[in-house]
């Protein structure tokens, strides 16, 4: 099974969701960085879908999730933002960049779980 | 600021405006009363002759003849005395003393004089003070941000910790619960239960067994007694033999000693013999009576004793195989009661499972706070950062007496600062300690595209 690919600066959050996915039986793959995460993809993952943070050193969310889609191996792939900003006028960025969704941290476990397996539904 | 600013003389109005003002003024209203009834050269002449009235006038006020130069209220001591002789004495004496007060010659004066000195002493200590509280801020606002980045730090090695915690305590519970799901589970339960009934079932089948080799002993115990009885009886019956026989020897003895008697002296050995028979005979019934008595006596215990100990016997192993069946009837209720009793626990523990389950996995979620902490104290770090700046420029600009080069008032920083805010608490932090309307935004947490 694919694993979701999770893209934060911040490792508690990296922790905190893969443990929550994997509570779930869903596997997952961590990266700490924008370009962390493109080298990831460049190597061989194939996620079957990423989540990412929106403010992030050096490579940002929407920017990563532009290069994303302009890759093969990701370019059909779900991707969503999970991030504290409520602005909504990066909501549109994003949209505009081709994010799949915008949440907002916190983000209820259960509710989480959910909207992964939306998604993905062979999850 | 001394005590003669306060008393400045009025400004004298200029008199080339003043005479030009009045002769315009004369110059209209003559020409607008002579145009109706005079002629035309007499009402252009009377501006003109206004004009040069005012001009002469001028001169005459610019040399000084016409309005005296206004003088200071009061110069001096003299010019005061003066005019304190017509004025009220009361108002008199406080031009005096306003005069003296002016020079600083007075008591007052030489106070407001000190008292300017100490103000001017204080505000340049106070100066001082400042420059050097400003530059140790910088010394708090660097403290405040090692306190920050440690807090930071060790919520992220707790979270970590709680993290790894949780996660592992959540395997061995979920290990537990697949245990017990699997020790109670129908193939394993049902292997149990069909044991222990087969082991019952072989149980009662000993008791039966026992119990009928119990019967057929019993039965076995009636039969030996009856052959007994039956060979006692015919040995009783023979003993009769026995005893007819030893009557007839008897009487056969007699009919010896009888004929024995009749053959005289040749019969005394007859008779003898008589005598022994007879007392053999009589040996022989007495025998067979004996031995009868005892065969009957024998034969009593046999059929009344042994029978009754059988009996006796028998009815306690039969009581004691029936408690033994019950005992295992019993066994068996209570095994399916405990299997029962497993399944009620292992259902309770399923259930309860599943809320420990969601409250783990709340728990894991929660720990996000760790992220959302970092980001708002990062954020207050910065702040820190740009107050510190604009303190540091303040006090140096104050320890060296000059104007601060500030590119924008620390106010409109801190309104700066609203646009780098990411949530919308921070905003409405930053609305409420304005004192601003702090209406919430109503986006939604999650939003498909």
């Amino acid at each position: 099974m694919k694993p979701v690919l999770l893209v934060d600066d911040s490792p508690t959050m990296l922790t905190s969701i893969s443990n929550v996915l994997k509570k779930a039986g869903i596997a997952s793959a961590s990266a700490i960085s924008g370009e962390a995460a493109v080298d990831l993809v460049n190597g061989g993952l194939a996620p079957c879908l990423i989540i990412t943070d929106y403010h992030m050193p050096g490579m940002h969310g929407v920017d990563l999730i532009g290069r994303l889609r302009r890759m093969a191996a990701t370019r059909f792939v779900p991707m969503l933002i999970l991030t504290t900003d409520s602005d909504g006028s990066k909501r549109q960025s994003a949209r505009a960049a081709g994010a799949t969704g915008w949440i907002v941290k916190p983000v209820e476990p259960s509710a989480l779980i959910q909207l992964v397996k939306q998604l993905v539904p062979a999850l | 600021m001394t005590a003669s600013t306060v008393f400045r003389p009025a400004q004298r109005p200029n008199p080339w405006l003043v005479a030009a003002l009045l002769c315009a003024a004369i110059a209209a209203f003559a020409q607008a009363w002579l145009r109706d009834i005079a002629p035309a050269a007499l009402s252009n002449l009377v501006p003109i002759a206004a004009v040069g009235l005012g001009y002469a006038l001028a001169i005459r006020a610019k040399a000084g003849d016409c309005a005296p130069a206004p003088q200071p209220l009061i110069a001096d001591e003299n010019s005061a005395t003066r005019a304190a002789s017509t004025l009220p004495d009361d108002a008199a004496e406080r031009g005096r003393e306003i005069v003296s007060f002016d020079r600083g010659e007075s008591d007052d004066g030489a106070n407001v004089t000190q008292a300017t000195a100490s103000l001017d002493d204080g505000i340049e200590t106070a100066a001082a003070w400042t420059a050097e509280d400003l530059a140790a801020f910088r010394t708090f606002a660097d403290f405040a941000s090692r306190q920050l980045q440690s807090v930071v730090a060790t919520t992220e090695n707790v979270v970590n910790s709680i993290s790894s915690n949780m996660s592992d305590t959540d395997c061995r519970i979920s290990k537990l619960i697949g245990f017990l799901r699997q020790c109670a589970s129908e193939d394993e339960v049902g292997r149990a239960m069909k044991e222990i009934e087969a082991q019952i079932e072989g149980c009662r089948k000993l008791i039966e067994g026992f119990s009928e080799r119990q019967r057929e002993d019993a039965l076995q115990g009636a039969n030996q007694r009856a052959k007994v009885a039956a060979e006692t009886a015919a040995v009783l019956k023979s003993l009769k033999g026995v005893d007819q026989i030893a009557r007839m020897t008897t009487i056969m003895s007699l009919n010896v000693s009888i004929e024995a008697a009749r053959t005289g002296a040749a019969g005394k050995g007859f008779m003898v013999i008589g005598r022994e028979i007879r007392e053999l005979a009589a040996s022989t019934q007495a025998l067979a009576a004996e031995v009868g008595e005892r065969i009957e006596a024998l034969l009593r215990a046999v059929n009344v004793d042994l029978e009754n100990e059988g009996k006796r016997r028998e009815l306690i192993e039969r009581e004691a195989f029936e408690e033994v069946s019950r005992t295992l009837g019993a066994f068996s209720q209570n095994v399916y009661a405990i299997v029962r009793h497993e399944r009620k626990v292992l259902d309770e523990v399923e259930h309860e499972e599943q809320g420990i389950s969601d409250s783990i996995l709340d728990a894991i979620g929660r720990l996000q706070f760790q992220d959302i902490i970092r980001q708002q104290l990062e954020q207050l770090e910065q702040t820190f950062v740009m107050v510190d700046g604009h303190m540091a420029n303040l006090g140096a600009a104050l320890a060296e007496r000059r104007t601060p080069s500030l590119d924008e008032s620390l106010w409109a920083k801190l309104e700066g600062q609203f646009e780098t805010y990411h949530m919308e608490d921070q905003r409405v932090s930053h609305r409420a300690a304005l004192g601003q309307p702090t209406k919430l935004a109503t986006a939604p947490k999650i939003e498909l595209f």
